[in-house]
């Protein structure tokens, strides 16, 4: 669309660009034939109304000479249209300069010496600018959508991860806690329904806490125990969970299964790695306007080896998609004990 | 080698109660069978092989301190071997070295009866070599992170960063660490090609180094060189070890 319907300012703008274009005109015709203002502002102005409304069209012409490949043909197409405007422009104020001198303002033949060679230079001259003016325009308008194309695809590729990144349920632990109901049903039934409440329970909960972007942390916790609890089935006493969430912190909001990965290794590459195996503990607490997240568990001393990273990795994009620098996964790791501590700002989940 | 024509004996592993109850309930109604022992981690699975000579093992991977790789090679390599596991991943590189067969936990009884008919039917086919098994079914690119060797009834696993050097002894391997000695069977190229090339480099034709051990290599005579280590051994550098180090450095 045309920038003159852009809005009210711009309608101004030109309706500005044309009074200075009349005064111009006004201005050089006086110093050049000698006339005596009134003439010469008679003269100028409606001309200079009426070229304003003939640079309009340089818009239209940048826009699609722009198109071309190559500086050559918009050059030269901007240039021809330049020519052709300012010649039509010229002979039409040789029609209204003959009018005014009819007023009798002393104006004197259009026809004369230099008229119409002065006329057409300030109708080039007066196009040229304007289509200047349009070009600049343009640049700043394509630069400007292009950078809103870029932030917006940026935003997009950002949400697109989020969601690939969302932790999904470990499939083996679903495949691992089914075997285990398989072998229990015989040998003892009430376990057996027990793990399958459980299981239950942990799958529906996680279905609708994994459509939700943001969950309170208590809420996170919850989940957390109730993952540990069928861990706790297939592990048996090999497996103590201690889970303390800070009063203070419960109502934080966090990433949805933001923690899942976390305890996923914590039982597999930490305790399952042990003959006697040990305690998994999450804890939580505030300290200033962060929180402080934490998943501690032992592990074989002689497999140092964990996982691929890859759990790890997904927890510290997830953290950077939501808070950028203002959160961080750090880990610290001893012969026995492996710890991952989550510090995130402190939010209240509404 | 069987009591009755046809009756298996099995032995199961695993670290999971449920688990094993899984397999022994499946078992049962199979039929054919006889239990002769349950096992809740790598060390027992060894002996327990070892004292009772199963037909078969029904052997979980995912185990502590040993895993069923690691187990894999320290037993006879007569037992033929069904691995258990959830992980596909691990059970399909164990199928394509010629494991008799593997199983996704959770199974099916018919697919375990399928697995103990596999076995039954290899039974006179010897099994292939269990340490190319089970470092073929390792992921390609991991490398070693600890040495599992038997010593008569005891299993030494030994981290790979508390071996000093390896030198090659006939059909075995002597691993040296701490100023102690533990033999394997296995050959000396074999073991190098799944250890760390960053930390182990074959510096002779019989010696792989643990090259933080390494203090400084002398000339003692021309194209001769001596590795020294930091506790004061000396070992043959030769001269495409020379040049392998030379590289490392």
């Amino acid at each position: 669309m045309h920038p003159l319907f852009a809005g009210r300012a711009w309608v101004g703008a030109h309706l500005a660009a044309a009074v200075a274009a009349g005064l111009t005109i006004a201005i050089v015709v006086r110093a050049v034939f000698s006339f005596r203002w009134s003439g010469a502002l008679l003269l100028g102005l409606p001309l200079g109304l009426l070229g304003a409304s003939v640079c309009l069209s340089a818009w239209y012409v940048l826009r699609s000479a722009s198109r071309a490949a190559g500086p050559v043909r918009p050059v030269l197409t901007v240039l021809l249209a330049a020519l052709v405007s300012a010649a039509l422009w010229a002979s039409a104020a040789q029609v209204w300069w003959r009018l005014v001198d009819s007023l009798g303002v002393g104006l004197g033949d259009p026809l004369r010496a230099g008229g119409f060679a002065v006329l057409f230079s300030l109708g080039l001259a007066g196009y040229l600018v304007a289509a200047a003016a349009y070009q600049v325009g343009l640049t700043i308008e394509a630069t400007s959508r292009a950078s809103r194309r870029a932030l917006e695809a940026d935003v997009a590729q950002r949400d697109a991860e989020l969601r690939a990144l969302r932790a999904q349920v470990d499939p083996h632990f679903l495949f691992n806690s089914l075997n285990s109901i398989g072998g229990l049903i015989a040998a003892d039934p009430s376990r057996a329904r027990e793990m399958c409440q459980l299981l239950g329970e942990f799958l529906r909960e996680s279905l609708k806490v994994g459509s939700a972007v943001r969950i309170p942390l208590a809420r996170e916790a919850a989940l957390v125990e109730q993952y540990l609890q069928i861990e706790k089935v297939r592990f048996g006493s090999r497996l103590t969970v201690q889970l303390s969430v800070a009063p203070e912190t419960a109502n934080a909001s966090v990433p949805s299964l933001l923690l899942q990965p976390l305890v996923e290794n914590a039982v597999r590459h930490g305790v399952a790695t042990l003959l006697e195996g040990g305690t998994v503990a999450l804890s939580t607490r505030r300290a200033g306007n962060r929180v402080v997240i934490e998943v501690l568990n032992p592990r074989d001393v002689d497999s140092r080896r964990g996982g691929t990273g890859f759990g790890l990795d997904i927890v510290r994009r997830r953290l950077l998609g939501v808070w950028g620098d203002a959160a961080a996964l750090a880990i610290e790791s001893t012969p026995h004990t492996f710890k991952a501590s989550i510090t995130l700002p402190y939010e209240d989940h509404t | 080698m069987t009591d009755a024509p046809g009756v298996l004996r099995v032995l199961i592993v695993d670290d999971e109660e449920p688990a094993r109850m899984a397999v022994r309930a499946a078992l049962t109604q199979i039929g054919g069978v006889e239990l002769v022992g349950e096992c809740t981690n790598g060390f027992e699975a060894v002996k327990a092989v070892a004292d009772t000579r199963p037909d078969v093992v029904l052997l979980d991977v995912q185990m502590p301190k040993l895993d069923g790789f690691e187990v894999l090679e320290l037993i006879e390599r007569s037992v033929p071997v069904v691995f258990v596991t959830a992980y596909d991943e691990f059970a399909l590189r164990a199928f394509e070295v010629h494991a008799v067969d593997y199983l996704l936990k959770p199974f099916t009884d018919g697919r375990l009866a399928a697995a103990l008919d596999r076995v039954r039917q290899r039974a006179a086919v010897p099994m292939p070599d269990p340490v190319t098994l089970a470092a073929a079914a390792r992921r390609p690119g991991q490398v070693l992170e600890r040495v599992v060797i038997r010593d008569g009834a005891q299993v030494h696993v030994l981290p790979v960063d508390r071996i000093d050097y390896v030198e090659a002894q006939d059909d075995y391997v002597a691993f040296h660490s701490g100023g102690r000695t533990v033999l394997k069977e296995q050959t000396l190229g074999d073991l190098e090609s799944r250890l760390d090339a960053r930390r182990f480099v074959r510096i002779h034709r019989s010696f792989l180094l643990n090259i933080e051990r390494l203090a400084r290599v002398e000339l003692y005579a021309k194209d001769s060189r001596l590795a020294i280590l930091t506790d004061g051994t000396k070992l043959p550098v030769s001269r495409s070890g020379h040049q392998r180090l030379q590289e490392l450095l």
